[in-house]
């Protein structure tokens, strides 16, 4: 039994992790209501725009960061402006929506390994050699700690910033009917572009720590999207709180489901919790 | 008029020449039959610096064939696969629909089970570097890479003189792994070495806590890692992150690592060492150690030549005939060592080595 409180804070990391990623792909998804594939590789954009400023310009790790995020946020941004917001606009269906999303990630991918090549990096320099904490019992990382630090503190402003800030609540607006948004004066094409920048900046801030606790590779973000994704539906998709409590569900039951058999099972693991839900609680455990 | 006799007369004669002279070219001995090799590696991506050795290689070995009294001349050519199991697919059908090579090489355990059965249904000869004995099945396919089982023997005999009697095993849903703990679990009875835990990943896992913490629970005398690079660095990260003590060995993997200086002092098992007389050789020519695969590639190409040379040099040999030759390779004695042969199987048996990684870098403690 001496294993679980390590399991325990395994589960936690990794619950961190897709917190990250989660609570992005939620305010997109919440707001202009389309699987927003591209978002996942903003993750891996995030993470070599880091790689780029921290590791080869010798940039500040702050400033490396900063600008890391801003550019996961712009790149978000143009790629709404320039692909979904037309497409929007001439009211094209779900699937076509999706199909650009795909497009949209397949590109900056291969443009990523374009750039950098398709080799695994790290973007630490102490690898293996970080201050440890101990957390019930168990061993976290500096940068995991971080990771999960960040979780939560988005997790925290951004339902504060929905439910009080008038921004959050023209971002609910428009969530809840575009159409009645724009009636009533709320400038929509601006407030989802802001959705798209801040939600594309989560991503790239997921994809830096991540890039952090184990290194970056360009098709790291179909992994993340795909569990920020189960992570949403567990929980809610759409819903902020629902994202997290779906992130940390889905770290407990991947750790603890391997407890007592291979780690080859991990994935299969996952996604049969998310067909378990599609079949029997589409609407995940917290309503949007 | 008999000025046009003349000039069909001076043509026809000129015509008769030229047949006459294209004729005879084509008897003289340097348009004989031609053996073609391609070779299908990983020469662009992160694995580039694996096909890149190993082209290098194969090269090397054509260019001294070219410089030999050979009764064939012999072509090597290069595919590109990325180490991307689907490109290996499309590459080998180009090798054998478009350049109609008569030999297909292959890295990696992966690719080289994709390509067995391709080999098998267009009879062509297909040479693996890769370790899983099940890519040799069939008449057409061979590997050339000390196999698991001369690994794994290597690995007892050290295992048993170090008083190890309980490994731990973190492994990978990858052919080549799965044939060398097959034959770990084979062995291992009646050695006094038995495995606590086992822990098997898909390729691209980045998170390894809970599979270390599970194999620490079960109190390994040491852990056997059996990965691929980038998932071996992340393992061996996270094994400090999480305080464990537990010493780390490898069968190979280590000498795949892009950061072997992460196992400096540990000991390990590895496949055939390449010869010094190809290492000086192959330095000579391109100014660089050998690196993984080199002599494998460096063989594939000899191998073949020694094959194709028992023929009469009259005609081509057929793939069939090829393949056959091949599969009675006795004493052959090449970059991986002397006296080599193919077993009935059709694996090339070489002898696995014990390494270490010392300043950085593997070196063989004993042979």
């Amino acid at each position: 039994m001496d294993i679980v409180p390590q399991l325990i804070v395994n589960s936690i990391i990794a619950g961190a992790i897709y917190t990250m990623v989660a609570l992005g792909f939620n305010l997109i998804y919440g707001t202009v209501k389309f699987f927003d594939l591209g978002y996942g590789a903003l993750t891996a954009v995030g993470g070599y725009a880091v790689f780029y400023f921290y590791k080869g310009l010798g940039l500040n790790i702050f400033v490396a960061v900063i600008l890391g995020v801003i550019i996961a946020g712009l790149i978000g941004f143009i790629i709404y402006r320039f692909v979904y917001s037309p497409l929007r606009e001439r009211k094209s269906s779900g699937m076509v929506l999706l199909v650009a999303a795909l497009g949209a990630f397949t590109a900056l991918q291969a443009i990523i390994a374009i750039l950098f090549t398709s080799q695994f990096q790290t973007l630490s320099r102490s690898a293996g050699t970080e201050r440890v904490f101990n957390l019930l019992g168990g061993i976290i990382t500096e940068t995991q700690l971080i990771i999960l630090i960040c979780g939560l503190l988005i997790m925290v402003v951004m339902g504060l910033v929905l439910k009080y800030s008038l921004f959050g609540k023209a971002v609910k607006a428009v969530g809840d009917d575009e159409e009645v948004s724009k009636i009533v004066g709320i400038n929509t094409s601006k407030i989802i572009g802001w959705v798209f920048f801040i939600g594309s900046g989560i991503a790239g801030l997921a994809g830096i720590l991540v890039g952090f606790d184990t290194g970056i590779e360009p098709t790291m973000g179909l992994s993340l999207l795909l569990k920020g994704v189960i992570a949403s539906i567990i929980g809610g998709i759409g819903n902020v709180y629902g994202g997290v409590l779906g992130a940390f569900l889905l770290g407990f039951i991947e750790n603890f489901g391997i407890w007592k058999i291979s780690g080859e099972w991990k994935d299969a693991i996952a996604f049969g919790v998310l067909i378990i839900f599609l079949l029997f609680r589409p609407q995940g455990i917290l309503k949007r | 008029m008999k000025n046009i006799y003349k000039v069909i007369g001076i043509v026809l004669i000129a015509l008769i020449v030229i047949v006459v002279a294209v004729n005879t070219k084509k008897a003289t001995p340097t348009d004989k039959p031609v053996v073609k090799i391609g070779f299908v590696l990983p020469l662009s991506g992160g694995a580039s610096y694996l096909g890149e050795g190993m082209r290098r290689a194969a090269e090397l070995a054509a260019k001294e064939v070219k410089a030999s009294n050979t009764k064939y001349n012999y072509e090597v050519t290069f595919e590109d696969d990325a180490f991307t199991p689907a490109k290996t697919a499309s590459a080998v059908n180009k090798l054998i629909s478009v350049d109609h090579v008569d030999v297909v090489s292959t890295v990696a355990s992966a690719a080289g089970v994709l390509t067995n059965p391709i080999a098998e249904k267009a009879k062509i000869v297909h040479i693996s570097t890769a370790s899983d004995p099940a890519i040799a099945r069939g008449e057409y396919n061979f590997t050339n890479w000390t196999p698991p089982v001369e690994e794994v023997k290597v690995f007892i005999a050290e295992a048993q003189k170090r008083g190890i009697k309980k490994i731990s095993i973190f492994g990978q849903t990858i052919s080549g792994i799965t044939a060398q703990i097959d034959e770990l679990k084979k062995q291992l009875p009646g050695t006094g070495i038995s495995i606590v835990s086992e822990d098997i990943s898909n390729f691209g896992t980045k998170d390894f806590r809970t599979a270390i913490q599970k194999a620490k629970s079960a109190n390994p005398d040491y852990f056997l890692v059996l990965m691929f690079s980038p998932e071996l660095e992340i393992l061996a990260n996270q094994i400090k992150e999480l305080n464990v003590k537990i010493p780390v060995t490898a069968i190979e993997s280590f000498e795949l690592s892009d950061n072997p200086g992460l196992y400096e002092g540990l000991w390990y098992v590895n496949a055939a060492d390449p010869t010094q007389e190809f290492a000086d050789s192959y330095f000579k020519e391109y100014g660089k150690t050998v690196s993984i695969g080199t002599p494998n590639a460096y063989d594939i190409v000899k191998m073949v030549v020694a094959t194709a040379e028992t023929f009469d040099g009259k005609t081509k040999p057929t793939t069939t005939e090829l393949a056959q030759k091949l599969a009675q390779l006795k004493g052959y004695n090449g970059a991986l060592g002397n006296n080599i042969s193919i077993g009935p199987d059709h694996v090339v048996i070489t002898k696995a080595v014990l390494r270490t990684i010392k300043d950085g870098k593997p070196t063989t403690i004993s042979q």
